[in-house]
């Protein structure tokens, strides 16, 4: 259990590190170029994707949840992500606190980077249940 | 195969020896079908008691610590525990769905992806059930993937 469980949270942590780079070189290159990104950041950057990765386990591991709380937790979740990189970078200097603009090019990233995980993961089980659907028929074919 | 067959006397219990070099997916299938052909789970409802087939049930739900047996439409209760079911259909079609279900992958008509790892079981009867992300490892398992 401790192993699945570490597997799915290296797996999340994978994916929002690979959109936080991304994100990151967008951000440097594109929306607000710098000359140079401090090597800091190298650090900063799978910190912030490991905090955001442990946000995953609010949802519970080994029973069902209703549908309305299944909605709280991804709210939950959403917030979380959102309060985690707002600190962190805040204590990183991503942005400044004194520029709206600046801070709601953080909230689109976040919400971009939640976005793009959440739609990866589900792709990936649709991918699962695809392949299970497959060897469903063929079990239940050979029971005739 | 030699097949060897014993008259036993009055009061002696029945019983089955498999004397083979390892089990292979012949020999599940004829363990599977004596258990499961032979067996009669007990099941009640409203005070009355009776004898269903497993392979009849859908699913087994607990809920409030009573244990059921729903079956297409009806639905039975059984004194066995979840835990108890599981060990007794170990190796059949059945398998732990979530802490609460244990479902009969013969009556699952096809799984979709639902939230976070979880997957939804939608059954032949139109049910919906959920297989938590826990024991999907073991679904998974029992589909040979």
């Amino acid at each position: 259990m401790i192993r699945r469980k570490i597997r799915f949270l290296f797996e999340i942590f994978s994916m929002v590190t690979s959109c936080v780079v991304i994100a990151v070189a967008l951000f440097t290159t594109v929306v607000n170029p710098v000359e140079a990104v401090k090597p800091v950041i190298l650090w900063q950057i799978p910190c912030v994707s490991f905090l955001c990765s442990l946000g995953s386990l609010i949802h519970p591991w080994d029973r069902t949840p209703g549908k309305r709380e299944m909605g709280i937790r991804i709210v939950v979740h959403y917030l979380l992500t959102n309060v985690i990189v707002l600190t962190s970078g805040f204590c990183f200097q991503w942005y400044r606190s004194d520029d709206l603009g600046s801070v709601a090019v953080m909230l689109v990233t976040i919400a971009l980077i939640f976005g793009v995980v959440s739609a990866f993961s589900w792709s990936r089980d649709a991918g699962e249940a695809k392949r299970m659907n497959d060897k469903l028929r063929e079990f239940q074919q050979k029971k005739g | 195969m030699k097949i060897t067959i014993q008259d036993l006397p009055e009061g002696a219990e029945e019983e089955i020896i498999i004397r083979c070099r390892g089990m292979d997916e012949q020999l599940l299938k004829l363990i599977y079908a004596l258990k499961s052909g032979r067996e009669k789970l007990a099941v009640s409802k409203d005070d009355r008691i009776v004898q269903i087939s497993p392979s009849a049930v859908y699913y087994f739900e607990s809920v409030d610590n009573r244990v059921f047996a729903c079956l297409e439409k009806e639905v039975y209760e059984t004194k066995l525990k979840l835990y108890e079911l599981e060990d007794r259909f170990f190796g059949t079609d059945f398998f732990r769905a979530s802490k609460s279900t244990i479902i009969n992958l013969t009556k699952v008509e096809s799984l979709s992806p639902a939230f976070n790892g979880r997957f939804e079981a939608s059954m032949k009867n139109g049910e919906k059930l959920i297989v938590s992300r826990q024991y999907v490892p073991f679904l998974k398992k029992k589909l040979e993937l």
